[in-house]
C-alpha cells in the first residue's frame, strides 16, 4: 500500500503477546465466574477474541466507534466513553484502552483494561496514567499491559 | 451580511496574515462581509478588521494543547445567527468563493482531507490509530445555531474529550463525523500546499489552499530539524506572489 504520513510505522504488530492476553482474559473470566460482560473498543485487532468470548460468557454489548468493522456478529457503533450506553455491572473489558478515557473512572464493577504499548506515542492512556490507580493488578505480556480489578 | 472570523494568538503569525486574509476576501467574496480577528495582539492589524480579545474568548479551562483550537467551537456558540465562517490565518484563497459562502448550510461544513484520503489504498485501515483524521477545520461554515451541537457535546463531555484528544480536528472526526453532525465541502475546492499527490504546485481550478504545518514530522533540512513543509510566509514562488498581492495598504 502507499504510505500515508504518520502511518508508516503501522504494520504487523500482533505477533507477541496477543494469544497470552486472550488466555489471561479467559482465565480471569472463569476464575471470577462472570456471567456477562461489556466489551469496549475491540477494533479489528481483537475480533477473534470477541468470537472466543462468546463461547464462555454472555457478551451483552460490544461498542466500537469504527463504523467499518466486518464482524460476523452484531456490534454497536458507539464510543462507550462519549455516547450514552449501557454497560454490564459485572465485567467491563476495555481493549485498546490506551486510546480511551479510562473506563474505570466511569463505571463500577470489575474491569479488565488492555493497554497496547507498541504504538503509544500519541495515546492518552499510558502505563503512567494507570499506575496512579494502583488498586489494580498489572500483568505485562509482550507489548501489552493488562490491568484488572474491581471498582466499588 | 456574512461574518468571517479568524484567530491569531502567540507569535507564530504576524499582522500580515489577518490583513492579507482580509485582502483576499475583498477580492474573492462578492457580497458584503465582516472579518473579525480574535487576537491577543492587535498591533498593525487593519482598522477594517474587527477585533475581539482572545484572552477572554475561550470558554474552556484546559491546557491549550488539548483539543487544540477548541476556541473555534466557542465561535459557533457565541455567533449563532446568519451565515458565519471561520478561516485559518494561513488559508490562501485564490478563486471566487462567493457561491460557497452564500449557499445554505444544512450543518457545519468542514474541509475533507482529500489529499491524504486519495493517497491511501484503504483510507480507513488505520481508523483510530496514529494521525488518521480526514476532517480539517481551515475553512468552516455554519448557519444560525446549527453548530451549537458541536460546542454543547464538547461541553458535556469536556473532561473525557480534553483527556483523549490533542486536536479539535481529531475530536470532530472521531466524535461527530460518523454521527453526521458535520458535513464537508465537496471534492475539488481545497488542496494542501505541502501534501497531496502533487505538493507545492498551484492548482488553479481550486478555490484555495491550506498550509496545515502544525503537526508534521521533522526532517533534517540544511542541518536544522525542520518540517519538510512551508508556512505561507516561507514560500518563494506563486504562493508568495499571490499572498503579497492581497496587501491593501
Amino acid at each position: 500500500m502507499r504510505p500515508v504520513d504518520g502511518l508508516r510505522e503501522y504494520g504487523n504488530h500482533m505477533m507477541s503477546g496477543e494469544q497470552p492476553v486472550k488466555d489471561l482474559i479467559k482465565i480471569i473470566i472463569k476464575e471470577y465466574g462472570f456471567d456477562e460482560c461489556t466489551v469496549i473498543g475491540p477494533g479489528k485487532a481483537w475480533e477473534n477474541l470477541i468470537y472466543d468470548l462468546n463461547d464462555i460468557i454472555d457478551v451483552k454489548h460490544i461498542y466500537d466507534k469504527d463504523p467499518a468493522l466486518k464482524y460476523t456478529i452484531p456490534y454497536t457503533v458507539a464510543d462507550a466513553i462519549f455516547d450514552d450506553v449501557e454497560v454490564s455491572d459485572q465485567l467491563i473489558l476495555s481493549l485498546h484502552a490506551e486510546k480511551h478515557y479510562p473506563a474505570t473512572r466511569m463505571w463500577k464493577g470489575y474491569h479488565i483494561m488492555v493497554i497496547d504499548q507498541y504504538y503509544s506515542n500519541h495515546d492518552p492512556t499510558t502505563k503512567d496514567t494507570l499506575d496512579k490507580e494502583n488498586w489494580m493488578e498489572i500483568e505485562k505480556i509482550g507489548d501489552y499491559l493488562v490491568y484488572h480489578g474491581e471498582v466499588k | 451580511m456574512l461574518n468571517f472570523y479568524t484567530f491569531k494568538w502567540g507569535s507564530k503569525y504576524d499582522a500580515r496574515y489577518p490583513n492579507r486574509l482580509h485582502g483576499s476576501l475583498t477580492k474573492w467574496c462578492k457580497v458584503p462581509f465582516t472579518l473579525t480577528c480574535i487576537t491577543d495582539d492587535a498591533t498593525d492589524i487593519l482598522p477594517e478588521i474587527q477585533i475581539l480579545d482572545y484572552n477572554s474568548f475561550d470558554l474552556f479551562d484546559y491546557p491549550k494543547d488539548r483539543v487544540f483550537t477548541r476556541e473555534k467551537l466557542c465561535l459557533m456558540k457565541k455567533f449563532n445567527k446568519g451565515k458565519n465562517f471561520w478561516l485559518d490565518l494561513d488559508l490562501l484563497i485564490h478563486n471566487d468563493i462567493t457561491d460557497l459562502v452564500t449557499r445554505d448550510l444544512e450543518k457545519p461544513t468542514f474541509i475533507w482531507n482529500y489529499w491524504n484520503w486519495d493517497r491511501a489504498e484503504d483510507p480507513m485501515e488505520f481508523y483510530g490509530h496514529g494521525q488518521t483524521c480526514y476532517i480539517n477545520s481551515s475553512f468552516v461554515g455554519w448557519q444560525d445555531n446549527n453548530g451549537e451541537i458541536l460546542f454543547d457535546e464538547l461541553w458535556k463531555r469536556q473532561k473525557e474529550a480534553f483527556y483523549t484528544y490533542a486536536s479539535l480536528d481529531k475530536y470532530l472526526f472521531y466524535q461527530h463525523w460518523h454521527k453526521k453532525n458535520v458535513l464537508t465541502w465537496e471534492r475539488g475546492l481545497w488542496y494542501n500546499y505541502n501534501f497531496g499527490l502533487d505538493p507545492f504546485k498551484v492548482q488553479k481550478d481550486k478555490r484555495g489552499c491550506i498550509f496545515n504545518t502544525s503537526h508534521l514530522k521533522l526532517y533534517d533540512r540544511d542541518g536544522v530539524q525542520r518540517p519538510l513543509a512551508f508556512e505561507l510566509h516561507e514560500t518563494r514562488g506563486w504562493a508568495k506572489r499571490i499572498w503579497e498581492s492581497y496587501d491593501e495598504r
